[in-house]
């Protein structure tokens, strides 16, 4: 009975932080586009949490690309299907691999900074210093997180698609002497408008995930350091299952067209 | 035009509770213009609850809480932020912005609420630095600065706004006798030069006697006296008295 209770309890707080973390976001709608809007702080934090993304993004990117040539290679050479890996690889990258594998690396990346920045912001009484000083510390801080994550990730993962194909052409280089406007001809000649257009799309909702869960979990975090890791921790689990159920339902919806 | 006498903080039956845990219970207290009174307790009794409650932090669960006449909890929005561009609030650990130097700690609030030429700008936190003593700490970070310094500091960012009320919470906390007397001069030459009314949350014993008008004494959520420091310091009352002992009669 007791195990059953508290099942009821968790199942209750699950209920509730769904809820909170709704209305969350839709403060967040509702102050983004109330003046005056705070450009600066967005600009600093596009420097923050995406520029200095770049490294880890760039690399991520080129390895994916090299390492999906180097995969599909032996299984397609069987068959006599070489020709096809550019065109796969392609598709696939900027379709689902791309999107998805960097939407992680930037939910752990930026979804822990902001959670943790903000939560020990609200520990130290920052957040109510701008409040009692009559700064909305909301529009400031997760307005600004938020939009730089809505813009950034977006352009962060074509960015990393684009090396993804680069990764790909070295590694078919290495093995074969194909020229590369043949491997841009054959990768992307196939791509269409569906296979561009809602992917592109639904990287627009990741970068929004994962800038409100961080921001939601550092904001609500409660007192004592130990819930500022915690905050970091659940931002990165908490918008990493959410970019997953997210791009289900993309794919979901994509297929329809 | 606010009289000289007029009460400026009013809380009238203020109650909270945090879960189960009721902190405060039937709060009632008058604040006049331009008076500071020191809110006296042992930790945990809900001092701080209050200071959060008259700026609007915590919602009561009853009561109301009165300042410049109005009820906050009924203001609307561009009324409440107007309440609190006068209302100034020091934290207990000087809430300093930890990713801004000192100077963009102060210019912080006032780019938003003023639009000042950049030598106004300059002018405005270099006078409020002056005034708390610390213009040579300008453009270090909240890091590089002391416990006292981050208090003075954060008085200078409250100060910036020129606050009819100021809040202070345990603003001598951690630091020691020197310093902390320091900062209670200061608390007081700031009320006496601007007349601004002024609540104080301590107990630091020193810090009452240097800047109290009035004194609250507060015992499981409730006010067991408010009265003049004279009076209070009069009172038989053993756990009033506890406050005033001196250390040498207690052992």
């Amino acid at each position: 009975m007791n195990s059953f209770n508290s099942a009821k309890s968790a199942l209750y707080k699950k209920i509730e932080t769904a809820g909170d973390l709704m209305a969350f976001s839709f403060r967040y709608f509702r102050e983004a586009f109330k003046p005056p809007f705070e450009i600066k702080e967005i600009f600093k934090q596009f420097y923050i949490l995406i520029l200095k993304s770049l490294p880890l993004v760039s690399i991520t990117g080129l390895i994916l690309g090299l390492t999906l040539a180097l995969q599909l290679k032996p299984t397609l050479g069987k068959f006599g299907a070489e020709s096809l890996i550019p065109s796969l690889l392609s598709v696939s990258i900027f379709r689902e691999i791309g999107p998805i594998i960097i939407s992680l690396i930037c939910a752990g990346k930026m979804g822990s900074a902001i959670g943790a920045e903000l939560g020990s912001m609200k520990v130290t009484e920052q957040i109510a210093a701008m409040e009692v000083s009559a700064v909305r510390p909301f529009r400031y801080l997760v307005v600004s997180r938020v939009t730089a994550a809505i813009i950034g990730v977006p352009l962060l993962i074509i960015y990393a698609d684009s090396l993804s194909i680069l990764g790909g052409f070295i590694a078919l280089k290495l093995q074969s002497d194909i020229s590369i406007p043949l491997y841009i001809s054959l990768a992307f000649d196939v791509l269409g408008f569906g296979d561009i257009v809602p992917s592109l799309l639904k990287t627009f909702a990741f970068g929004f995930t994962i800038g409100i869960v961080g921001s939601y979990k550092g904001y609500n975090c409660s007192r004592g350091t130990e819930s500022v890791g915690m905050a970091a921790n659940s931002a990165v689990v908490l918008s990493s299952l959410l970019i997953i159920l997210l791009d289900m339902i993309a794919v979901q919806i994509s297929s329809l067209f | 035009m606010q009289k000289e006498t007029e009460n400026i903080i009013v809380l009238k039956n203020v109650c909270k509770a945090f879960a189960s845990v009721e902190v405060l219970k039937n709060i009632n207290i008058d604040i006049k213009k331009g008076e500071t009174a020191v809110v006296l307790g042992k930790s945990g009794t809900g001092k701080s609850v209050i200071l959060q409650c008259i700026v609007g932090l915590l919602k009561p669960d009853r009561g109301e809480v009165n300042v410049f006449g109005k009820n906050i909890f009924g203001l609307n929005e561009d009324e409440f932020l107007e309440f609190r561009k006068k209302t100034g609030f020091l934290f207990q650990s000087g809430a300093l912005y930890d990713s801004m130097s000192v100077r963009e700690n102060l210019e912080f609030p006032l780019i938003r609420h003023f639009n000042l030429s950049k030598s106004e700008l300059k002018e405005r936190v270099a006078k409020s630095l002056d005034e708390v003593g610390l213009l040579s700490a300008i453009d270090k970070m909240p890091s590089e600065v002391s416990g006292g310094m981050r208090k003075r500091i954060g008085l200078a960012r409250t100060l910036i706004l020129a606050p009819e009320i100021l809040l202070y919470d345990e603003p001598t906390t951690g630091l020691d006798p020197a310093t902390s007397r320091d900062i209670s001069h200061l608390i007081r030459k700031v009320q006496k030069e601007r007349n601004i009314t002024s609540v104080v949350v301590t107990h630091d014993m020193e810090c009452v006697d240097i800047t109290a008008d009035r004194i609250a004494v507060l015992k499981s959520g409730e006010f067991v006296t408010v009265g003049l420091p004279e009076d209070v310091k009069k009172s038989e009352d053993p756990y009033i008295k506890s406050f005033f002992i001196q250390t040498n009669e207690k052992y």
